[in-house]
């Protein structure tokens, strides 16, 4: 029993008691910039994908929602969509679409598919990238067989690889020339987009006809107003042109990108990545107090080594920076080790399907300011946690320290 | 003109609850260059603190110095030191060499601090100073692991590196046997000539005094050549 005991603490004795002491803390400084990395990338990666949700579902700044509602009789989609263009021309508003949101009927697909009706500006007002083929066009309207775009998840799901090979999808009576692949805004997002012009000759008649049972398509008119064009003002003059045209027609003009939002309160991503970047920073605060034990502990030892370095020529300084610098060589390599891990854990499957889960398709690419940030807390580190052993060593009197 | 010259120089330590402590008084010695010195004298009789000064390591309380005819005192700290690094080689009693380090990462140390071309090639220096003081077969042997004249050995390649043209050596042979320590100071007056440097050695070993040409001993602070009687007694 003693002999096996014995093996052990000799081993330990062996275990040069510093070193292993530098490298724990050194741990410590490692695992604290990787928590603060992390907690950075994950709040810079939690605001762009509340930023990119924003611009997919409202739109960019200043986006306006035109609703039309009574007493009067609801106006026919048609003649909202006419109206819209028609007050976007004279306003000379680049960017304005109907939304017309409706069931369609598509044999092929196993699932629910959703359609819209929107113009060309749908796309870059909504930031939706297109992966093959292209967006629709004006020209569309004037083609005879309705034209669509699709999203990629329903192209994967009726086995459609490229719209180069031309494909058709049947959706309800007729058939749709598919031209375009967009990017999923979910997993498995099945949607199909086409022209009002498509929407109101091909689809409209069975959607009301579905509509009789509770169903029925719902029409929302979107402009987007550079901010800085006054926007409000130019968005109600919109609102009541469309409304003039139609007895006893109220249309409302509310803006609904992020923006109209600033005012509700922090955001809770910014929170968020405080509170975890404080506990990092804290970590990291203890992890530099025992660097700075040991540092002084180690450096009490070596004055005798700066003294005979200085007889052989080194300035104070030069004793200075070079304790500074072990100090900070140290956690740089602790530092650069901890993003490391944060960056390999971020492009681990894993991660990847953590994300996933959250609703979020594609995972943006690995914030650099987040690893940048991570690599420069460290070297700060090293320089506060070196400073003090470094006065230590340049205080100490080199005489003393060789002569005996 | 003189490597280095002391002009009636004193060293005094203030203490705290007694009266200063007179460590050195008025000291004058030229040394010039090539010149071979030796100083002995009881312990405690300020003969460390004398050859520190002298290295410019440090400074003396009153007097005049003076390194290639330039006054030290209105050296700055940072030429000082740059002057002992290129001029002055430091061999200590106990060795003072890095534990831990290896032998050749010992001797290229003072490179370190060269700030020229020399420091890129500071290991094969040290290693060609290694082979001269014969321990070419102990280059990367850590310092701890050799014997004290081996260790002394590497202390004396140390201070050659630079080509130094004043070596100080402070009871270079005190914690060796006889035969090793004639063979170190052996070595130190060949390399020393080798190279064209002074040679201040600090003894208590009257055989090793006696190979210098200038030959001076301390007395409680005060520096006077060497008396005839211990000339006469080798
Ligand atoms: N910084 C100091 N503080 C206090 N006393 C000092 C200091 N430096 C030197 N002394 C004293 O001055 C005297 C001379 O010291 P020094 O080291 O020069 O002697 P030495 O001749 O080299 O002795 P040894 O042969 O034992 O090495 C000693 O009494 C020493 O205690
Ligand atoms: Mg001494």
């Amino acid at each position: 029993m003693t002999r096996l005991l014995s093996v052990f603490i000799d081993a330990w004795e062996q275990l040069r008691l510093q070193r292993v002491r530098v490298l724990m803390s050194l741990i410590g400084v490692t695992l604290a910039v990787a928590a603060l990395t992390a907690s950075l990338a994950l709040g810079n990666i939690m605001a762009k994908v509340q930023e990119d949700t924003s611009i997919r579902h409202a739109g960019p700044e200043a986006t306006y929602s035109l609703t039309a509602s009574g007493p009067g009789p609801q106006p026919a989609s048609e003649d909202l969509v006419a109206d819209l263009r028609e007050a976007a021309d004279r306003y000379g508003i680049t960017y304005a679409t109907p939304v017309i949101s409706f069931d369609p009927v598509v044999p092929q697909h196993p699932g629910y598919v959703s359609g819209y009706a929107v113009d060309p500006a749908f796309f870059p007002m909504h930031a939706r990238t297109i992966e093959d083929g292209r967006a629709l066009e004006p020209q569309d309207a004037e083609r005879l067989a309705p034209v669509g775009v699709i999203s990629r998840g329903m192209a994967d799901a009726l086995g459609i690889q490229s719209v180069a090979e031309h494909p058709t999808l049947q959706v309800g009576d007729s058939r749709v020339a598919v031209v375009g692949i967009v990017a999923n805004q979910w997993q498995d997002d099945a949607s199909i987009y086409v022209l009002p012009e498509s929407y109101f000759s091909h689809f409209e008649a069975a959607t009301a006809e579905e509509g009789e049972m509770g169903g029925g398509a719902y029409t929302e008119l979107k402009i987007w107003i550079p901010a800085d064009a006054d926007p409000d003002a130019l968005a109600k003059r919109v609102a009541s042109d469309i409304a003039a045209g139609h007895e006893g027609l109220r249309v409302s003009a509310d803006r609904i990108d992020a923006g109209a939002y600033a005012d509700f309160g922090p955001d809770p991503a910014v929170i968020t990545t405080i509170v975890l970047a404080s506990v990092s920073v804290a970590i990291l605060a203890l992890g530099a107090l025992s660097l700075i034990n040991i540092a002084v502990v180690t450096v009490r030892y070596r004055i005798r080594e700066f003294g005979i370095r200085r007889a052989f020529g080194a300035s104070q300084r030069r004793i200075f920076v070079g304790v500074m610098m072990e100090s900070v060589v140290g956690t740089f390599i602790a530092g650069l080790v901890g993003v490391g891990i944060v960056a390999v854990v971020y492009r681990s499957p894993w991660a990847q399907s953590m994300f996933g889960t959250a609703g979020i398709a594609g995972l943006p690419p690995f914030p650099v300011e987040a690893a940048v940030a991570g690599v420069v807390t460290s070297i700060v580190t090293g320089v506060i946690a070196g400073m003090i052993p470094a006065v230590i060593a340049v205080r100490s009197k080199v005489i003393d320290a060789i002569r005996f | 003109m003189s490597l280095v010259r002391l002009e009636d120089v004193t060293r005094q330590i203030v203490l705290r609850d007694a009266p200063p402590l007179q460590i050195l008084k008025g000291i004058s010695i030229e040394i010039e260059a090539g010149d071979r010195v030796s100083i002995v004298g009881r312990s405690g009789s300020g003969k460390s603190t004398l050859l520190n000064i002298l290295g410019l390591v440090d400074s003396p309380s009153t007097g005049r110095m003076s390194f290639d005819d330039r006054p030290v005192q209105l050296m700055r700290a940072k030429d000082r030191d740059r002057l002992r690094g290129s001029s002055v080689g430091f061999i200590f009693q106990q060795f003072n060499l890095i534990d831990g380090l290896t032998a050749t990462e010992n001797v290229a140390m003072p490179l370190t601090y060269s700030g020229d071309s020399t420091f890129w090639r500071r290991h094969d220096l040290a290693r060609e100073m290694l082979h001269r003081v014969g321990l070419g077969h102990r280059l990367d042997s850590p310092v701890s692991t050799l014997s004290g004249g081996e260790q002394q050995r590497v202390a004396i390649a140390r201070s050659l590196v630079r080509s130094p043209r004043l070596i100080l050596a402070d009871e270079p042979t005190g914690a060796l046997d006889i035969d090793t320590g004639e063979s170190v100071m052996r070595l130190l007056d060949e390399t020393a000539t080798e190279i064209g440097a002074a040679l201040v050695v600090i003894t208590h070993d009257q055989a090793v005094a006696q190979r210098a040409r200038s030959r001076y001993q301390l007395d409680a602070g005060v520096l006077t050549p060497a008396t005839a009687a211990a000339q006469a007694a080798s």
